[in-house]
């Protein structure tokens, strides 16, 4: 099953850029405009690949909602009070920074959901690769490692049960079970890693000029959203030394005007945010069309079988 | 990598620090202090890779650290059932005692960033990274006295918990104001109080476990294959 989203097609440097700008707005600004957006496109991504609930949405109002509320309890800052508790001023403007940063916790954390869907292991090696080598053939083979643990964990664990040796009657029991078979499976590995290293060190591993595999391509699609991306990230950073974009809660809620500057960095940023779903949406209308299938792995398959 | 290289990139990362927390607070006049503890996490662990490039690494040795982190990072998974009861900070103190201060940071910070592809990356990540990594060496920095008395490595699990909790909350306080703000660092310890027992315990049941059994088998490898 492949749950890759077409936004994930793209090179990993241009999704690292990609996610780097928009993760850096979305954490660092105080502009609740910027932060609304940033919410409505990661939300609008979300709901296009891994789908959204009703149970879902309740719980992240939710959590919104707490973390809106429990601002004033613990800033007293603001002009505006509303009334006093404890002693201490509750403010309006405490309540609407709150707000705010509900909109950016919870944009951030669904950002970082697409991140984990797009920035495959796969593309995390590779940029690794150029200036850590030997940390990217320690993540790899740790990455290579995990499902071999996992398969010799579930074949322990059931001789073990059909031995009648497995208790899971409680917790405790549970606990010290499990922890047989892991350090059975301490001793596989550790013995194993070491036939790794002889077989990886007669194949010349580190030695000078070693070369990676690669399989991706800078397309034509990277370019234009590579260009985006520093488009809006000179937007972003001229807007916010120019304090174009300045939004400020304390003492009193306060904005600059809105000039020719700050539409280009709300606009672009925008347009920067929209590109994951933008291209979600168009790769299932190539789906749909003849062209595209017969590139589909599966289709080059079935291609050389017959 | 040759020598020169390698001191070149040492300095780059090193000014990149004052770089970054100038650019951070011309930017982001209101919330500096998360991007400046987020990169200086980084840097720190970025410091640490580079160190380990420039250095010679056997081959076997380097495997054996693979293997230690794709079991903590196993452990993190197969525990998953009982909320934050994890072996990972165990793993990775038992590494930095056996194989190492390099062996405990790169076991530590590498758990943290493969296990979140599993789990979730987020800011977080660089965190976690600097303060497993952080637990790793100096249990490798210890390693003698470590050895020699259960009852010192059993506290030093606990402390670790402790650490662990102390230093993520200050994640949490910056990540939620974008400054430091004490009462809500204390909210948050405060909060996270029945997690770190939970962590202290953890530590110490694991520990107190697997230290001996993996400890004997990282010898027994070492002692039979020579290095």
């Amino acid at each position: 099953m492949s749950n890759e989203s077409a936004f994930s097609r793209l090179h990993p440097l241009t999704l690292s850029l990609w996610f780097f700008f928009v993760l850096t707005v979305t954490v660092m600004t105080v502009n609740p405009i910027l932060a609304a957006l940033s919410l409505l496109f990661s939300a609008l991504y979300k709901a296009l690949t891994t789908g959204i609930s009703i149970k879902g949405i309740s719980v992240s109002l939710a959590f919104m909602l707490l973390i809106a509320l429990l601002n004033p309890l613990f800033s007293h800052h603001g002009v505006t009070v509303l009334f006093f508790l404890n002693d201490l001023p509750v403010t309006l403007e405490s309540l609407l920074f709150g707000g705010m940063m509900s909109l950016v916790v919870m944009s951030s954390v669904l950002w970082c959901g697409a991140l984990a869907l797009c920035m495959t292991s796969d593309k995390v090696i590779w940029l690794f690769g150029k200036p850590f080598p030997k940390l990217a053939v320690l993540i790899s083979l740790t990455l290579r490692l995990l499902p071999a643990i996992k398969t010799s964990y579930g074949r322990m664990k059931d001789a073990r049960t059909a031995a009648g040796l497995y208790d899971d009657s409680s917790p405790f029991a549970r606990i010290s079970s499990s922890l047989r078979i892991f350090s059975a499976l301490v001793t596989m590995i550790l013995e194993d890693s070491i036939d790794t290293a002889d077989s990886m060190k007669a194949r010349g591993l580190m030695l000078r000029g070693r070369t990676s595999c690669s399989i991706f391509r800078f397309r034509p699609a990277d370019f234009a959203v590579l260009a985006l991306v520093l488009l809006s990230a000179a937007a972003a950073a001229y807007s916010s030394v120019s304090k174009a974009v300045l939004f400020t809660f304390y003492p009193a809620v306060s904005y600059g005007s809105m000039g020719a500057v700050t539409a280009l960095t709300y606009g672009s940023f925008a347009l920067t945010a929209v590109v994951p779903s933008f291209m979600e949406v168009t790769l299932w209308k190539q789906l749909h069309s003849t062209t595209y299938r017969s590139n589909t792995p599966q289709a080059r398959n079935s291609r050389s079988t017959v | 990598m040759t020598k020169r290289k390698l001191a070149a990139e040492l300095l780059l990362v090193l000014a990149a620090v004052p770089l970054c927390v100038s650019a951070g607070s011309l930017l982001f006049a209101d919330r500096r202090y998360m991007l400046v503890a987020a990169v200086i996490a980084l840097i720190s662990c970025l410091l640490f890779f580079l160190s380990f490039e420039g250095r010679d690494t056997g081959t076997k040795k380097l495997v054996l650290i693979s293997a230690m982190t794709a079991l903590s990072v196993a452990g993190r998974f197969l525990f998953s059932p009982i909320p934050f009861f994890k072996p990972v900070t165990a793993i990775v103190i038992i590494c930095g005692v056996n194989l190492g201060c390099e062996a405990g940071f790169l076991c530590g910070s590498l758990s943290a960033f493969i296990s979140n592809f599993l789990f979730m990356q987020g800011p977080w990540t660089p965190f976690q990274m600097f303060i497993w990594g952080a637990i790793g060496f100096f249990a490798g920095l210890l390693s003698k006295p470590l050895k020699s008395s259960p009852v010192l490595l059993l506290s030093y699990g606990a402390l670790s918990g402790i650490l662990y909790s102390a230093f993520m909350d200050i994640w949490t306080t910056v990540w939620f104001d974008g400054t430091f703000l004490f009462s809500r660092y204390a909210a948050a310890a405060v909060a996270a109080i029945p997690v770190t027992i939970v962590y202290i315990f953890s530590n110490i049941v694991f520990l107190f476990a697997l230290s001996g059994p993996i400890g004997k088998k990282l010898e027994r490898v070492r002692t039979k294959y020579g290095f």
